[in-house]
């Protein structure tokens, strides 16, 4: 059994733990998913810090890698939410930030994500590397947890439930918008100019990039002009989630760009 | 004056604005960039191939409706700003994160522009021995050039050893310029983009008798055509031949002046802080 199976089985069992307590008499939040959140973190961390000693470099190079870790930061984002106490607990929230850390495992697991561990090319031996991928998948991660806050909010009509996941939907976003920032528009724009000698290429990936960074923006403008926080915010902030999967699997996939590398 | 406050300093218009961004922006990924007429007429027919090229929608971010777009945008960022500044200042608000934020994207928005205008590019190919000869008089003597590869034989880096000279007086020795690692010198930057090894005749000329060789790997991205910089070239001779031909190594050299670059870069640093000063400040004012 690999490690990224141990992680998987403990996401999954976390996910159990969610729903048996969300559907429990007291409709309280369990105590023991947040460490079992924790520790498929850690070993998938774990993963990741042992391929990245094996090639000498941050292994975020490849589709496993890369969906191994931004499996383990939505575990990790998922854990602090539960650990917090500023913000409302959600068992919906708690349990669908746990389903898609499993789901974007699961998927690592599947054959569009080759295990087989490859020495990064020339364009990728760049310490900006690690500064470029993790931050935009940590930013992402965030807005895992703004986009399952805003499908709740989407399919709920009470009205203090409604207060509470918009509430948790804008301080992920609030939190994973600089991050993502960061990543994807500041360091990515410096790293490019320093490989390939344009900060902008108008690129697939860094329009995706763009357009899902636009509808972040978009989302908190619109929070500012409707005081009264209707569905709208919630269906773009929805939308921004979809647009930042887009950017990873869609642009890898089936637009081709300076970011395909063999 | 008013009245344009009220237009451009809404709000609303920036909402559109961006909606609109976010559209186009989609429809530019989906729709190629960049090919011939006949492409789009074969691939979408007449009337939808006539009307991606009437719209701009084949050279989307250099066509007329994106930059009226963005200089739309710019205004309504410019406009936003400085209500938004004076309107905090009378209430004595110290809520300044949104300002830095528009200001940082107004000067990023007016640093791209200069940019596009400004920017030049130019190609060279270096083989060891060669002196190139780059805008403003300096000269790359090239020492070498090799490339370094993994146990598995895949390759792991390009480099092009030089030294820089101007005017006979040595400017620097044995620099390195590899892939990630340009060499900047007198407003310009030098990139590393291609390796390959050539066959050459035994005259030591590799043009037209070289076959590249099949494992030759780009770094970066292919040369783009209709770009030039006032770059030249002196070919040194060629390695030592070996039964009428020999194998000499080369380099393709990207060579850029960019003097908005600066510009872009403390701008996305103001635009970040300024995003960071924003939320900090916003998730601290959250009620636990």
């Amino acid at each position: 059994m690999t490690l990224a199976t141990v992680a998987l089985l403990l996401l999954a069992a976390a996910a159990i733990l969610e729903v048996v307590f969300a559907f429990g008499k007291a409709g309280r939040a369990d105590p023991v998913s947040p460490w079992l959140l924790v520790s498929a973190a850690a070993i998938l961390f774990s993963v990741i810090a042992a391929r990245s000693f094996a090639i000498g470099i941050f292994a975020v190079t490849g589709t496993f890698e890369s969906l191994v870790f931004f499996s383990g930061t939505v575990a990790a984002v998922a854990a602090a939410y539960r650990f917090q106490r500023r913000l409302p607990f959600s068992p919906f929230v708690a349990f669908g930030a746990t389903v898609a850390s499993a789901v974007l495992l699961a998927v690592a697991s599947s054959p569009i994500a080759p295990r087989n561990l490859q020495v990064p090319v020339p364009a990728l031996r760049s310490g900006w590397l690690a500064l470029h991928v993790s931050f935009s998948f940590i930013g992402e991660s965030f807005f895992v947890v703004g986009f399952v806050a805003s499908a709740a909010f989407l399919a709920t009509k009470n009205g203090p439930k409604r207060e509470s996941l918009d509430r948790i939907a804008y301080t992920a976003v609030a939190v994973g918008y600089p991050i993502f920032t960061a990543g994807a528009l500041v360091f990515g724009p410096i790293w490019a100019e320093a490989a390939w000698g344009s900060w902008w290429s108008w690129d697939p990936k860094e329009t995706w990039a763009l357009v899902t960074w636009l509808v972040y923006t978009l989302y908190l403008h619109l929070r500012l002009v409707r005081k009264r926080h209707d569905a709208l915010p919630s269906a773009v902030a929805g939308l921004g989630f979809l647009c930042a999967l887009f950017t990873f699997f869609g642009v890898n996939f089936l637009l081709a760009g300076l970011h395909s590398y063999g | 004056m008013r009245g344009f406050r009220v237009l451009f300093g809404s709000v609303r218009l920036a909402i559109a604005l961006i909606a609109c961004l976010v559209l186009t922006g989609i429809l530019a990924t989906i729709v190629p960039q960049g090919e011939d007429a006949a492409f789009y007429l074969k691939r979408y027919g007449g009337a939808a191939g006539g009307l991606i090229r009437a719209t701009g929608f084949d050279r989307f971010f250099s066509s007329p409706f994106f930059i009226i777009l963005i200089a739309l945008f710019a205004v309504n960022l410019a406009t936003c700003a400085i209500g938004r500044f004076l309107r905090e200042r009378r209430a004595g608000s110290r809520r300044f994160g949104p300002d830095v934020i528009h200001l940082g994207l107004i000067v990023l928005l007016a640093g791209a522009g200069y940019s596009a205008a400004s920017r030049n590019v130019g190609y060279l190919e270096a083989s060891p021995g060669d002196s190139l000869t780059l805008p403003g008089g300096f000269v790359l003597a090239v020492r070498d050039v090799s490339s370094t590869s993994y146990p598995d034989g895949r390759p792991r880096d390009y480099l092009t050893l030089v030294d820089v000279s101007k005017d006979w007086k040595i400017l620097r020795t044995g620099y390195r310029i590899g892939v990630n690692h340009p060499l900047s010198i007198g407003g310009m930057s030098v990139y590393q983009m291609a390796y390959a090894e050539k066959e050459v005749s035994e005259d030591g000329d590799g043009s037209g008798s070289g076959a590249e060789d099949a494992a030759s790997l780009a770094a970066g991205r292919s040369a783009q055509a209709g770009e030039s910089t006032q770059a030249s070239k002196a070919s040194g001779p060629a390695a030592p031949a070996l039964a009428g031909t020999s194998t000499i190594a080369v380099s393709e050299l990207m060579v850029v002046t960019d003097p908005a670059w600066p510009l872009v870069f403390a701008a996305l640093v103001v635009v970040l802080f300024g995003i960071v000063l924003t939320f900090a400040r916003k998730l601290r004012e959250e009620k636990p």
